[in-house]
């Protein structure tokens, strides 16, 4: 099986992972990853990715959450079939309540999923060249490379100001 | 990387950074000493007293409460609004000051939130402890059954269910997604058992771009979606009262009124449980003067808001030329239940006067006093709201008067316990200040210091 490199760059100060991102861009590397303390739109501008996803579920989840409510308590009540004054029993108005309850429960529920399913939580827990100090004071970039790259790479990294340089390497299917 | 944000504390500023909010905030999960052990023994008793009486009430029948006829709805009912309304200032904190931008609700949002879900769990018990036949709950859940019975969605107590149990849930998913990324911080300083406690609940974050980049796009739509709930709970929980026909609560003006009411007490319980909680975990650079004085300049806008709600029931009962009404608000200043509605008015209205003055919003033991006695205010509002309008209504035979029992009570001050329980149990072991929020506030660390 082939090996892969990944090289890790620590970093104490954002500006060097700045740096290392554009060098990254400027390179093409094309696969890495970015581990930062707390969310930073320094790091989002820099990274140019796409908006994320996760509006489209929760838009998915509130739409199913409104034709839900409104289709539970109008199948309830012609179900039940109770004629009151002459009026039909499926009444949309106080419907309202339950479509809109059920509208913000559906949307928060899909929310939380697509944040499991979008941001790889459960579904994929390896992190190739994780460190832990990246949830606390610390920056981080982990680029997968070939063990031939590996060299090149980590002195790049330690060029842009990266506190430490690990070079892990791993079997690949 | 080294900043100062601690301008507004009581205590000179320190120097904080990414590493510092840490360790600070890492130490308040250390282990207790036995001040903190005695004081969850007690509150457990208090659960303990809670589920006895319940259980005797379960043995006994109602007949152990108070309630009566006209009565029918006393002090579990003012306690289960009272609690509903405590788990509103959370949400307000968390969702509608994230989405106002403001900086000042990161450091005590997450104890806002740990209350609010501890609130609406107290609430939620309570309409059950009512119910009396607490195993025919299921009747109100909407599914087939060989009754050919279904719930009526057109009644304002379905409604009720359904607000609260949404509330609770999304109130909670939210309040999760929030501790994420804390656990992850936990996990990565934690050994043994607690770092597979942690990192089991941390779900695999490891603060990626990506998953940062889906977690505030989530964290945004969370509070978007959270921010309606918030004022749709308890206008849902006011048409209860607004729906029906009684002088006192047939009014279009409950839904504000209420919701205006709910964060009034749960700004009051935020400061009540801030004040211990910054002592004894030693955050005081953290949870700042800045934050007790927003809170007391918002209680200032709730008060005015109760204030104004109280006599614009008095004027339309007056100006609505309804005699039923205006009996009703008569009897309320004048009657049988004067004092818990003038004890309503002074803790509601007047005491937020005080906080127009800077002294008395920096003040802690007063602010302290002051959260007790708004507290004690909101219950007294609801306990007027539900059982005065209920002792008179419209037939001079149907007049009574009801204090509640015993039994009520004691399940009342056993239900206190429990709240205190869960949310001081939860700050031992999760943090209560949120981690990543609060370095949130400083600026990213720079090679050049200064420079951001």
């Amino acid at each position: 099986m082939p090996l892969q490199s990944t090289v890790t760059g620590v970093f104490s100060h954002i500006d060097g992972l700045l740096d290392s991102i554009k060098v990254a861009k400027e390179k093409q590397w094309d696969s890495y990853q970015v581990y930062s303390p707390v969310p930073d739109h320094h790091i989002a501008h820099a990274l140019e990715h796409p908006r994320s996803h996760v509006r489209w579920f929760t838009l998915t989840g509130a739409l199913t959450g409104l034709t839900g409510g409104f289709g539970v308590a109008l199948y309830a009540s012609y179900k039940w079939n109770f004629f009151l004054g002459g009026k039909p029993p499926g009444s949309l108005v106080p419907f309202v309540v339950v479509g809109f309850e059920m509208t913000v429960l559906f949307g928060a529920i899909f929310t939380l999923l697509s944040l499991l399913f979008l941001g790889r939580l459960i579904f994929r827990l390896d992190a190739p060249g994780y460190d832990p100090r990246f949830t606390q004071d610390h920056y981080g970039m982990c680029v997968q490379c070939t063990p031939e790259e590996a060299e090149s790479i980590s002195k790049l990294l330690k060029d842009q100001g990266a506190l430490e340089v690990n070079i892990e390497e791993r079997e690949v299917e | 990387m080294e900043v100062q944000i601690a301008e507004n504390a009581d205590q000179a500023p320190q120097k904080q950074t990414y590493g510092y909010i840490d360790e600070k905030i890492h130490k308040t999960l250390e282990t207790p000493g036995i001040a903190y052990f005695v004081m969850m023994a007690i509150l457990g008793m208090g659960i303990l007293m809670m589920f006895a009486i319940w259980g005797y009430q379960v043995y006994r029948g109602l007949g152990v409460t108070g309630l009566n006829n006209p009565v029918g709805w006393g002090v579990y009912i003012t306690t289960f609004v009272f609690w509903v309304g405590i788990g509103h200032s959370g949400t307000l904190i968390s969702a509608v000051l994230f989405l106002f931008r403001a900086p000042w609700r990161n450091a005590i949002y997450r104890a806002a939130e740990a209350m609010t879900v501890f609130a609406v769990m107290t609430a939620g018990m309570f309409p059950l402890i009512h119910l009396g036949r607490v195993w025919r709950m299921y009747y109100i859940l909407p599914y087939p059954n060989q009754r050919g019975l279904w719930p009526n969605f057109m009644s304002p107590l379905l409604w009720d269910v359904l607000a609260i149990s949404t509330y609770l849930s999304v109130s909670s998913m939210f309040f999760f997604m929030g501790l994420i990324p804390d656990l992850a911080t936990l996990r990565d300083r934690s050994t043994g058992i607690r770092k597979m406690v942690y990192g089991t609940l941390a779900l695999g974050w490891k603060g990626s771009d990506q998953q940062w980049r889906n977690y505030s796009m989530a964290y945004l739509l969370f509070a978007s979606l959270a921010t309606p709930l918030v004022i749709s709970v308890h206008s849902v929980v006011s048409w209860d009262f607004a729906t029906s026909g009684v002088p006192g609560w047939h009014t279009t003006i409950f839904a504000p009124y209420f919701v205006a009411g709910a964060i009034h007490s749960g700004l009051a319980m935020v400061i009540t449980v801030l004040i211990p909680l910054r002592i004894v975990f030693n955050v005081k650079d953290i949870v700042t003067m800045r934050h007790f004085e927003a809170m007391a300049k918002m209680l200032i806008l709730t008060g005015c808001i109760v204030a104004y709600a109280y006599a614009t029931e008095f004027f339309i009962a007056w100006y609505s030329g309804n005699r039923y009404e205006y009996a009703q608000f008569i009897y309320r200043a004048t009657g049988d239940f004067a004092i818990p509605y003038w004890t309503m008015v002074t803790c509601n209205c007047v005491v937020p006067i005080f906080f127009f003055f800077k002294f008395f919003r920096r003040n802690i033991p007063f602010l302290f006093v002051a959260s007790l006695l708004i507290n004690v205010g909101m219950w007294f509002e609801r306990f007027n709201i539900i059982v005065i309008s209920l002792a008179k209504e419209y037939l001079p035979f149907g007049f009574d008067v009801y204090w509640g029992s015993w039994a009520e009570y004691g399940i009342m001050v056993g239900s206190f316990c429990m709240f205190f329980f869960l949310f001081f149990g939860f700050s031992k072991f999760f943090p209560a200040v949120a981690i990543t929020e609060v370095k949130e506030l400083l600026p990213p660390p720079r090679k050049e210091e200064g420079h951001s």
